[in-house]
């Protein structure tokens, strides 16, 4: 008994060594507010590396209220209590105040004196205030070492930029600027030109690599530190701010009343006006020297299903021609306008973005399967689609099911041995797919009639020998039912039944099929 | 109840849920992969083994096949592995439960599972971005074979055919090959006391040397699975990558991976997500050949003079304790 006292002592010790070793050495959890209170976390990783003391959570929104009540202020006479105005008024929206911040011992002291001396000043007053002596742990707090506050990017979309043309009566200048590199007196370089005005993240985005023109500007916001953060904070909440001031009707100013993490779709904005800038209508793309016929492109049409001018205007609003050529300049990247308009990769690209779109569910059905026309390889025909030579845009015809002859329904039965036969019902699936395929403008561009529809199953249409027949060739014409030694590249009947339908479904997510009798139901009695 | 009672109660009921009360009090057996099967029978690669001697005098293949495994296309029936059983005439289950698991919950894809004894390929079930990917998993029938080069009695062959063939009459069990492999392939029959053996897929070797294709490539109902000379399905592997760039990734595993396997693996989800093992060009049996040529030079050359040596120590030993025994014998 003592024997098992003994042995029971020591397996106790040897677990609980184990267990306050393991919570010693388990790897810390990085978690993320969620955004309501206007919670800012102090860390500054890339001033001070690996933190002594943890990150500190600082409400913001307590801090507004509790100096609203101290002073007797207004929320927005407070600002400057912390936060540091140039000669014109205009706040920066950072602190501590007025020292270098690339400094770690100089940030480090500027937080510690400067928050303490304010809360000390209102305790002197005998007002309610946070730690008035440097207690590490009562800012540093234990459990938020490793917080991380994320709040979700601004969208500044068309329908707040509307809003925000009609309440300053069409005065661009308010927000729109440009840099003027030849002006020597840094002060007076950021002018306003009219018919300039483009997306601040051209200049602003300090991450993307720009042009020679561009970059040149960037350099010089980089220097002064405005990044998209900085220049949004200081150029909307100072107008929000000066608005409210003079009491008139103001935006948000706090945290999460504009990073709300809520994105209007592309269809939402389909009814706002876009941004006045007297872009064309429609445009005829025509290249000289270039040995491919003009094409229409309907401007507005894509103004209208992009979120953002940015989606293809990538580094300004200038057509494509001005830094791109049939060679390809310094301007362009050394991209020449071939690759400007057909890169397959690309976003900004005609043919990158239409080839993504084959990747919405509705397309991917049948284009999983259709391998893209490549332009290296392309045909005339399909060339010809977008480089008509004619100025204005065509309208293409809708497809009508109706009144051709296609099949109600197909019965297949090969698999009578474990399955009843399936009844696929062939005319509703057309008509599913030509009724998408009438929804969007750019497949009425491409499948110019019904037999392109046809080729999304019937894959090897195309062949001579199949064009020039009537109807397109059933599988059982090629596929057989067992392996055929002859064509050992050729899948097995119920494999391509297998391969078409489950892959369309999957890439179309139908909620049905789920299971194999969804389709074949099992002969009874096996 | 005194104490060693309970004890003794306490450890029969872990015990039994340890090994799977299922088991003992004899439960609901439909879940094949955990089925610890009693007896395999297995004489598939004894079978081919046979196979391979009587072919040996005939025309051989100048190329290697392959089997080309498209893993986009695969839909997780499990008729492969039904199809793998049936005719290796390993232990087997109605071709409907097999085809049941995908939707099932719980489903034998719950966990990732390896071959093993009595079967030959599994079907495991990955999830990329919550889209389930279904993996097959086999003899990947290297080149350059490690389990062949870690076999100290040559039990193993790779033929012109492509596929490595296993002898069971040769085998001493000594499972080097499973260390070897660095897909988890081959299985050991542990609950066979006697005659234990190896087993793993034969590539179907009795059926290629037919003119007939793999009993799983014939069965896939997705056309995941394609059968024929290496070259030609590198070909249609590359072929399909091509032309749906953004289908596949630019990477057809077992081209180079250890020298070359004859089991090609195209799919549009990184293959260390799928359970592959990262292997670079060289292939394995190079890692050890010197040295294992080295062992095989030793043995038969210092051998000789080793246990001659021993012997001659151990009789002076003796000699020199007689002596010193006589010796104090005489003092006494």
């Amino acid at each position: 008994m003592r024997n098992f006292g003994f042995i029971g002592v020591l397996l106790f010790v040897a677990f609980s060594g184990l267990g306050i070793y393991t919570s010693l050495h388990s790897e810390p959890v990085s978690k993320s507010l969620e955004a309501g209170k206007d919670i800012i976390a102090i860390a500054h990783k890339e001033v001070f590396g690996r933190l002594e003391y943890g990150t500190v959570l600082f409400e913001h929104q307590r801090h507004v209220e509790a100096l609203a009540k101290a002073f007797k202020k207004p929320d927005e006479m407070l600002c400057q209590e912390c936060h540091v105005q140039d000669k014109f008024g205009e706040f920066f929206f950072e602190f501590p105040k007025n020292i270098d911040r690339k400094n770690s011992q100089l940030l480090k002291n500027a937080y510690h004196e400067q928050c303490l001396r304010c809360h000390q000043k209102l305790s002197f007053e005998k007002i309610k205030t946070g730690p008035v002596i440097l207690s590490c742990r009562e800012c540093h707090k234990k459990g938020n070492e490793d917080m991380t506050v994320k709040y979700p990017s601004v969208e500044f979309d068309f329908s707040l930029h509307g809003k925000h043309v009609e309440k300053n009566k069409k005065d661009c200048s308010l927000c729109h600027h440009t840099y003027d590199i030849e002006e020597k007196n840094k002060e007076l370089a950021l002018v306003y030109e009219k018919g300039t005005e483009e997306s601040c993240y051209y200049c602003h985005d300090l991450n993307k690599k720009r042009g020679p023109e561009l970059s040149k500007i960037v350099k010089i916001a980089k220097q002064g530190n405005w990044g998209i953060e900085k220049a949004f904070h200081s150029l909307c909440l100072n107008c929000h701010l000066h608005n409210k001031l003079e009491s008139k009707e103001a935006g948000p100013m706090q945290c999460s009343k504009c990073h709300t993490g809520k994105y209007k779709a592309v269809q939402e904005l389909k009814d706002i006006p876009r941004p006045e800038r007297d872009q064309p209508k429609t445009v005829f793309i025509n290249i000289e020297e270039s040995k491919m016929k003009g094409v229409p492109f309907n401007h507005e049409f894509h103004e209208k299903n992009n979120k953002t001018c940015r989606s293809c205007h990538h580094e300004t609003l200038k057509s494509c021609k001005e830094c791109h050529n049939l060679k390809g300049r310094e301007e362009g990247g050394f991209v020449n306008i071939l690759t400007a308009y057909h890169s397959q990769s690309s976003q900004m690209s005609c043919q990158g973005c239409h080839r993504s779109l084959m990747e919405k569910k509705d397309c991917k059905g049948c284009h999983y399967f259709i391998a893209p026309v490549k332009t290296e390889i392309a045909n005339k025909e399909v060339c010809n689609r977008c480089h008509s030579g004619k100025k204005e845009i065509e309208k293409f015809a809708l497809l009508d099911v109706s009144t051709q002859k296609i099949k109600e329904e197909v019965t297949i039965k090969h698999i009578e041995k474990d399955f009843e036969p399936v009844k696929m019902p062939h005319y509703k699936i057309v008509k599913k797919l030509t009724d998408m395929s009438n929804q969007s403008r750019l497949a009425t561009y491409f499948h110019k009639d019904l037999n392109t529809m046809c080729k999304g199953c019937h894959h090897k249409s195309k062949e001579e020998a199949e064009a020039k027949k009537d109807n397109p060739p059933v599988c059982t014409s090629c596929h057989s039912v067992s392996f055929d030694s002859q064509a050992m590249g050729r899948p097995r009947l119920q494999a391509a039944y297998h391969t078409m339908c489950i892959k369309c479904h999957e890439n179309m997510a139908l909620q049905k099929p789920k299971t194999c009798t969804d389709c074949h139901e099992r002969k009874r009695g096996i | 109840m005194n104490r060693r009672e309970f004890l003794k109660k306490a450890l029969t009921v872990a015990g039994i849920s340890f090994i799977g009360g299922k088991k003992v009090y004899g439960g609901d057996s439909s879940n094949l992969s955990q089925d610890t099967v009693k007896s395999t029978g297995n004489t598939a690669n004894r079978k081919n083994w046979l196979k391979y001697e009587a072919v040996k005098s005939r025309k051989l293949p100048t190329e290697p096949y392959a089997v080309l495994v498209d893993i986009t296309k695969c839909i997780g029936c499990r008729r492969c592995e039904w199809a793998c059983n049936e005719w290796n005439k390993n232990p087997n289950r109605p071709i409907k439960e097999f085809e049941e698991s995908k939707d099932k919950a719980p489903s034998v894809f719950d966990r990732i599972r390896r071959t093993h004894a009595g079967q030959f390929t599994v079907v495991n079930r990955f999830y990329d971005g919550g889209k389930p990917v279904y993996v097959k998993k086999q003899c990947m029938h290297c080149a350059e074979p490690a389990c062949l080069n870690a076999c100290f009695v040559d039990a193993f062959k790779k033929t012109s055919h492509g596929a490595v063939l296993y002898n069971p009459s040769l085998c001493v069990g000594c499972r080097y090959c499973m260390i070897a492999c660095p897909f988890d392939v081959p299985a050991y029959e542990y609950y066979d006391p006697i005659t234990p053996q190896i087993t793993k897929c034969t590539m179907c070797f009795d059926r290629i040397t037919e003119s007939q294709v793999p009993a799983c490539v014939e069965i896939c109902s997705a056309d995941a699975l394609r059968f024929g000379p290496r070259s030609e399905m590198l070909k249609l592997a590359y072929e399909r990558i091509n032309n749906n760039p953004e289908r596949y990734l630019p990477h057809v595993y077992g081209e180079h991976e250890a020298g070359g396997t004859n089991w090609l693996y195209i799919s549009g989800v990184p293959f260390e997500k799928l359970g592959f093992p990262k292997l670079d060009k060289r292939p394995i049996p190079d890692y050890s050949k010197n040295f294992l040529f080295t062992v095989k030079v030793l043995e038969i050359v210092a051998a000789a003079p080793l246990v001659w040596g021993a012997y001659y120590m151990i009789s002076k030993n003796r000699k020199k304790k007689e002596s010193q025994d006589v010796q104090s014998n005489e003092k006494q």
